[in-house]
């Protein structure tokens, strides 16, 4: 009998080896979308990550593509990206990873924040954590359109995974920002965000009303509203400080590309790479804040100083836009509105001519302005002084158009150019798979 | 979400485990009689054949030959008729009719004759019980350990080279352990397009897990298995075959024996080896002892002396290795065993890399009753390498990175106090002195393959076969570059990362086998399967290293990773074949399986197969009439379908959120890509049709096969707009196709009794074509998007720039007297300008015996592909001058700044790879019983890679620094296949 004893063990053993199937594995790794946008913290998480990528990767794209393009910078890598870009003219391709990738993060961004903004309505939230989190979509939203309105000829406003969104004038794509913008105020102005989207979201990083003004003023005046501009400069706070904060897992991306592994992609130009005409006072404080003197030149004769303001140290912050931006705004803004006012102009120009307690250092400390009292002349010294104030902020290239610098000449290493493009051509993957892609710029 | 039920595969299985100890019962009751059946079993030339199989044609009884050629059993069996079997590789199956009545000593001799076409060889694999190769619709490879072991070769895929048709064999590094894949039939996906392999029925892990980037290498964990310890080899190579093996077959199957104890006294074999390893050929450099004054500058001619190093002596060097191996086996009635060990250290041809290897194997069979057979196979294996980088795709911090950026008129000597200069002038990239000498990098992985396996005949018509196969490893990498170097990480480098590959498989198989009348046989087969995989990797990543710590968490800038993949396969089969007076044979399957990567509609696939043989030699009018020079010939063709898993990678049928962090605050980031829920498996379908042909009394065998492959739903990585928010999102709607012949030709020109002459070529010649990818060009990741996917294209077609030409077709050269780009009609400056895919690929081996010596001697050649030579595109650019051109501009024979003007345009560094390799060469002697105790003592001299005949510029066209994935023909920093000679003595014991 012994033996049939012994088959039924093991009979027993292969029902237990056979029977223990698992078929449906959760993915421990990452989270679904569904996942992420039903749950309350999955989208708080949501909102960390939206302004994550724009602060990283986003700012990366947005900050160096027009830099080399308007001669803030110069190259010092052999990546053709960077060869293209400094090379410039016509022969850019659509292919140049720059473009394609400013395009594609702030794509993403926005993906993100429509998302956001559809989803948070559907949970239950404390009035001033949705209100939050609604404004916070919208801010991103409002960013990445603008950022890249602020770069090419046409843009688009509303993604869409069936390769059909819809082009629109940079124009409109800037209406688009303030729009955001404006509904963003007005959701935190009825319900004034929550303790816990500080905690969760901001930790205390972005005044999120501030900001929303700053960029409303920045919008506006590329739009050519002059007024608003004006008001919501003014609204802003300029004690309040914004800050994009980074930490060793998120590295200061200016950082990454200059001093990472001293492998420097890029390292800034002498006198900000602006032209011969524009005297900078030795005095500029913001030479020493941004510049170190480096005696050197780039692989095409461009002479090269070292990094230094928001950008010398790998988790060092960046500010999401410098008070004195608001000065400049309202300066400008007088004086391209229909009957300008110069002496408002000076005024505000003043303020940042003489600025010496900056709340994040950047300190001109020189004189206020005694030029020429033409518009134009003003013009002049508030382009110099955005130069040098907005130093690698990514609005290098649309104020180079605004200010009406010379128009590139097409032909590619022409390296005296101030700029090689007006607007980037818009990406092959754009237009591969979305028949709506206009024509690209001719330069 | 988790869920434990029980499919119903496992239902079935249950219910079969439960049967099968229902029947012995059954069975016991059955009246029989005890038969002895014995005899000998010799040659046409009357001598004694050892080890060939006598047996009872559908009953489990039988045994095999001895030294004498002597064969004993006993049978219980009720009287009657039956089939006595005697058969044996390399020769033709003899089979006696008898009817069983009152005698019960049957004495039967048999005289086999030669059969080159091994038509009655037993194979596995697409099977579950061994079957005739005459009875097969498809194409069987099937290799044994003799051809595999003597070759120095280190692992089992790299003796596999040039041995098959239909299988291109490539080693893409020359390092120790260099990776190696197989490409059967042509790529049919663009995920994964390396094979299954099972390993005595336990599913293995071949995975080339990159855990550090030591550039242009990742060993394929094929390597930790001992080649010692194979017995055979089959290979199947697509759908036609391959059905049963359902969604994992797709690129064809290797199914790997490994060696068994065999009854009789314990038999000792002790092999040990020696090798040397060299590099076969330096590459032509730049040895003009000028340099330019201004290299940037094409109008400034001006040079100054200088003295020119060449920087392959700082990284090549002669490498040793030796091995090691011992094996017992034997066994009496009921317990048999196979035991081995075995140690190898190979050193590589780049200055302190090397691969050891350590391996024990114990398989011990039982017979627990007379039914029942219960085997436990046991393997561990410990391989440790240590690396040097070389080229890399992404890191640029190896040593033949940095030989292609140097400028080698800077001696690359460390100074006084240990600091290596900087030879990359330009760029940050090693200086490879350095980087051999300082560099740290390794792989160690402690593996365990075991199983547990269980055959037993339930009835004289049914058997029953389950095995449990475990397979699980640790591969644990480290990287350390130390801080103050010449790399482009000058602050230091630290990485550590680990993988844990557990996996498992549990397979039961029912299989019924009946005479169904006097002319027709029947083999009825079931099976289920449940299998499960989970890979688990951590890593962590430093840099700004403090000095001498090696360790990646001491680091101040730190990047980690952690990564989870659970995956579960489970399905069932039926196959039945018929068996017609033995010479016509038809067989179908159908096989339906899950996977858990795809979404729940769209998993249960079904695939079937269908095959028919017809041995129209055995026929009478063939036998009258052509019979007596053309002995056999049978035609055969075969249908089938499978699946493919691997271009889906875990979880990606969803829109995921990649969690991440920032400021201690958690967040989710937004993939890249798109989820599509309705992503399938890849489905194949293949229709192959050939001969085998024996002639001249079985002296030469010929064996031709065509075949058709159409992949359909091939997953795409589809560009999405950057619009939609996403990057890429997978879908099913790609096609491809391969199309193919194989010929296999065997030749016995001369034999007598002290000399023997065997000739084995294949020809395999194979045309890949998408034909459908959506519209669209993709580019292959990590090609510099070079390699491309277009349609009406072979798979991973060089894609880029091309020359400005005129209507002669000669280079145009603008004012200056430099090539400029060419332009198509429309505009656009890309098109394809090369085809890494071969045409053809074959191999002649010659075997010669006389008396106690052998000699072998192997061509390999791999016709019409081209290979990307990017280390040239470097070399010869006069901004890092370490290039032959460079030298040649120096001399004035070429413009200044030629290379550099040439480097924009890609079609310049297109170089046809085709070659022909003397790939092994061996003679051996053989001492039988040179004292009391010792068998056999075999001694052997081998060389490998000793001369390729080719064209190539580089060192090695047989090289790709992509390793094993879907790109070929990339050469760009990757170490060459060196040219090895080994000598080995084998004791037997």
């Amino acid at each position: 009998m012994k033996k049939y004893i012994d088959i039924k063990f093991l009979a027993i053993l292969l029902l237990l080896v056979s029977s223990a199937c698992e078929t449906d594995f959760d993915n421990p790794n990452a989270a679904t979308d569904e996942q992420t946008y039903s749950s309350r913290e999955g989208l708080l998480a949501a909102a960390v990550g939206m302004q994550q990528l724009y602060s990283t990767t986003g700012l990366r794209w947005i900050v160096e593509t027009p830099a080399i393009t308007t001669r803030e910078v110069a190259i010092r890598s052999t990546f053709l990206n960077l060869i293209e870009l400094e090379e410039g003219g016509t022969p850019l391709p659509n292919f140049n990873t720059n473009t394609d990738g400013m395009w594609s993060t702030n794509y993403r961004v926005l993906k993100v924040g429509e998302d956001i903004e559809a989803n948070v309505p559907a949970l239950n939230w404390e009035p001033g954590t949705q209100s939050g989190l609604l404004a916070y979509a919208k801010l991103f939203k409002a960013l990445a359109v603008g950022s890249l309105a602020q770069n090419f000829e046409q843009v688009i406003i509303e993604t869409n995974q069936e390769g059909n969104a819809v082009f629109v004038s940079r124009q409109e794509g800037l209406n688009f920002a303030i729009q955001q913008l404006t509904e963003a105020a007005s959701l935190i102005a009825a319900n004034p965000v929550s303790t816990e989207f500080r905690n969760e979201v901001t930790a205390g990083s972005i005044d999120l009303r501030n900001t929303i003004q700053a960029m409303l003023a920045r919008y506006n005046l590329f739009a050519g509203n002059y007024e608003a501009a004006i008001t919501a400069a003014n609204n802003v706070d300029q004690s309040s400080v914004s800050l994009f904060r980074y930490d060793l897992l998120n590295l200061n991306p200016i950082w990454s590309r200059v001093y990472l592994n001293n492998a420097p992609n890029w390292k800034p130009r002498d006198r900000f790479g602006l032209p011969a005409e524009f005297n900078i006072n030795p005095a500029d404080g913001r030479t020493d804040f941004y510049l170190i003197p480096l005696d050197a030149l780039n692989q095409n004769g461009l002479p090269i100083e070292d990094l230094a303001g928001f950008f010398d140290e790998n988790t060092e912050a960046i500010p999401v836009y410098l008070p004195d931006e608001m000065n400049l705004i309202i300066a400008e803004a007088h004086l391209r509105k229909a009957s300008p006012d110069m002496q408002a102009a000076v005024t505000a120009l003043n303020i940042v001519r003489t600025d010496n307690n900056d709340p994040l250092g950047v300190n001109a400390n020189i004189g206020a302005y005694s030029g020429e009292m033409t518009v134009n002349a003003i013009l002049k010294d508030i382009y110099l002084n955005r130069r040098l104030e907005l130093y690698l902020q990514g609005m290098s290239l649309e104020d180079s158009r605004r200010f009406g610098r010379p128009q590139p000449s097409g032909e590619s290493r022409i390296f005296t150019e101030e700029r090689n493009r007006n607007f980037y051509p818009y990406p092959e993957r754009e237009r591969n798979s979305n028949p709506n892609t206009p024509s690209d710029p001719a330069i | 979400m988790k869920k434990n039920f029980l499919p119903k595969p496992v239902l079935i299985k249950i219910t079969l485990c439960l049967l099968i100890f229902l029947f012995p019962i059954t069975h016991v009751l059955a009246q029989s009689t005890e038969y002895v059946f014995s005899g000998r079993v010799t040659d046409k030339n009357n001598l004694p054949l050892t080890g060939v199989a006598v047996y009872i044609e559908n009953t489990n009884f039988g045994a095999s030959t001895d030294f004498d050629g002597n064969y004993r059993f006993t049978a219980s069996l009720s009287p009657g008729p039956y089939s006595l079997a005697a058969n044996f590789i390399g020769f033709k199956t003899e089979k006696i009719r008898l009817t069983l009545g009152s005698t019960t000593e049957i004495n039967q001799d048999f005289s086999l004759g030669e059969d080159l076409l091994n038509l009655d060889e037993v194979v596995i694999t697409g099977n579950v019980v061994g079957i005739n190769k005459r009875a097969l619709g498809n194409n069987i490879s099937s290799v044994n350990a003799e051809d595999l072991t003597n070759n120095a070769a280190v692992q089992i895929d790299q003796a596999l080279q040039g041995k098959i048709t239909g299988a291109l064999v490539s080693q893409n590094s020359g390092d120790p352990a260099g990776g190696i894949s197989v490409l059967l039939r042509g790529a049919s996906s663009l995920g994964d397009n390396q094979p299954l392999y099972i390993l005595d029925g336990v599913i293995l892990n071949n995975a080339s897990n990159e855990l550090i980037d030591i550039g242009g290498n990742a060993q394929n964990r094929l390597a930790d298995i001992n080649p010692d310890d194979i017995a055979r080899i089959e290979v199947i190579k697509g759908a036609a075959a391959s059905a049963i093996y359902g969604s994992r077959a797709n690129n064809g199957v290797v199914q790997i024996f490994t060696k068994k104890g065999k009854i009789g006294e314990p038999q000792f074999s002790y092999n040990t080896s020696f090798k040397s390893s060299s590099l076969r050929k330096k590459i032509e450099y730049n040895t003009v002892p000028l340099k330019w004054v201004a290299p940037t500058n094409r109008e400034n001619l001006e040079t100054v002396p200088t003295e020119r190093y060449d920087l392959q002596d700082e990284i090549f060097d002669t490498g040793y290795g030796y091995e090691n191996s011992l094996s017992v086996s034997g066994g009496g009635e009921t317990t048999r065993y196979y035991i081995s060990a075995a140690q190898l250290d190979n050193e590589g041809i780049v200055k302190n890399s090397d691969f050891k290897r350590i391996n024990f194997k114990t398989n011990i069979s039982q017979k627990a009753f007379d039914w029942l057979e219960i085997t436990g196979d046991f393997n561990y294996s410990r391989s440790v390498s240590q690396d040097v980088p070389n080229g890399g795709l992404n890191a640029t911090y190896g040593a033949l990175t940095g030989f292609v950026f140097s400028d080698n008129s800077v001696n690359p000597a460390p100074n006084e106090s240990g600091v290596y200069p900087v030879t990359s002038l330009l760029v940050p990239r090693t200086n490879p002195a350095e980087a051999v000498e300082r560099f740290k990098f390794g792989n160690k992985t402690n593996r365990f393959i075991t199983s547990f396996a269980l055959k037993a005949n339930i009835t004289d018509n049914l058997s029953a076969s389950y095995v449990l196969g475990l397979d699980y490893y640790n591969q644990s990498a480290t990287a350390f570059i130390p801080v103050n170097n010449t790399s482009p990480q000058g602050d230091g480098f630290a990485r550590r990362a680990d993988r844990n590959n557990f996996q498992y498989n549990s397979d039961l198989n029912l299989t019924y086998q009946a005479r169904i009348s006097e002319n027709i046989e029947s083999t009825t087969t079931v099976g289920g399967t449940y299998q499960f995989q989970e890979i688990e990797t951590i890593g962590i990543n430093a840099t700004g290293l403090p000095p001498v710590i090696e360790t990646a968490s001491s680091g101040s800038i730190l990047e980690q990773g952690e990564s989870r993949i659970p995956f579960a396969l489970w399905g069932g089969f039926i196959q039945q074949s018929f068996g017609f007076m033995d010479k016509l044979y038809i067989n179908g399957a159908l096989r339906t399986d899950g996977s858990s990567v795809f979404a729940k509609d769209e998993r249960n696939q079904l695939y079937a197969k269908a095959g028919i043989s017809y041995i129209i030699s055995e026929e009478e009018f063939w036998a009258n009439s052509l019979g007596d020079s053309f002995n056999t010939l049978k035609l055969r063709a075969a249908w089938g379908q499978s699946g493919g898993l691997g271009a889906l990678p875990a979880f990606s049928r969803f829109t995921n959120f990649v969690p991440s962090s920032l400021n201690g605050q958690n967040s989710l980031l937004l993939g890249t890509r798109l989820g599509n829920i309705n992503a399938a498996p890849e489905k194949q379908s293949e229709f192959e049709v050939g001969f085998d042909a024996g002639l001249f009394e079985g002296r030469l065998g010929l064996e031709f096969t065509y075949y058709k492959q159409n992949v359909s739903d091939l997953l795409l990585n589809r560009e999405l707009a950057p619009s939609s928010g996403f990057g890429s999102r997978f879908e099913s709607v790609g096609t491809l196709e391969n199309t193919g012949i194989e010929v296999l030709l065997r030749l016995n020109p001369v034999r007598t009794t002290d000399f023997n002459w065997n000739v084995v070529t294949t020809y395999t010649s194979n045309e890949n074509e998408i034909t459908n990818v959506a519209g669209q060009q993709i580019a292959l990741a990590g090609t510099f998007t070079t390699n491309y996917v277009i349609e009406g294209e072979a798979l991973g077609v060089f894609y880029r720039q091309f020359y400005a030409r005129d209507e002669a077709g000669n280079i145009l050269l603008n004012a200056a007297g430099y090539p400029t780009t060419g332009r198509n009609p429309d505009g656009s400056s890309s098109k394809v300008i090369g085809d890494p895919n071969p045409e053809w690929y074959g191999s002649l081996i010659n075997e010669l015996s006389y008396k106690n010596f052998d000699f072998r001697i192997q061509f390999d050649a791999v016709q019409g592909y081209d290979v990307f030579n990017w280390n040239r595109r470097l070399l010869d650019n006069v901004i890092f001058g370490g290039g032959k051109n460079v030298g040649e501009e120096l001399l004035g024979n070429l413009p200044k700044g030629y290379g550099s003007a040439q480097a924009s345009i890609f079609e310049e560094f297109v170089e046809d790879g085709s070659f022909v390799k003397l790939r092994e060469v061996s003679l051996g002697y053989t001492i039988a019983e040179p004292i009391k105790y010792i068998d056999k003592i075999k001694i052997n001299l081998v060389g490998r890679n000793l001369i390729s005949w080719d064209d190539y510029s580089g060192w090695d066209p047989e090289i790709n620094t992509s390793a094993q994935g879907n790109v070929r023909g990339m050469d760009f920093g990757a170490v060459p296949i060196p040219r090895t000679y080994q000598v080995g003595i084998n004791f037997s014991f």
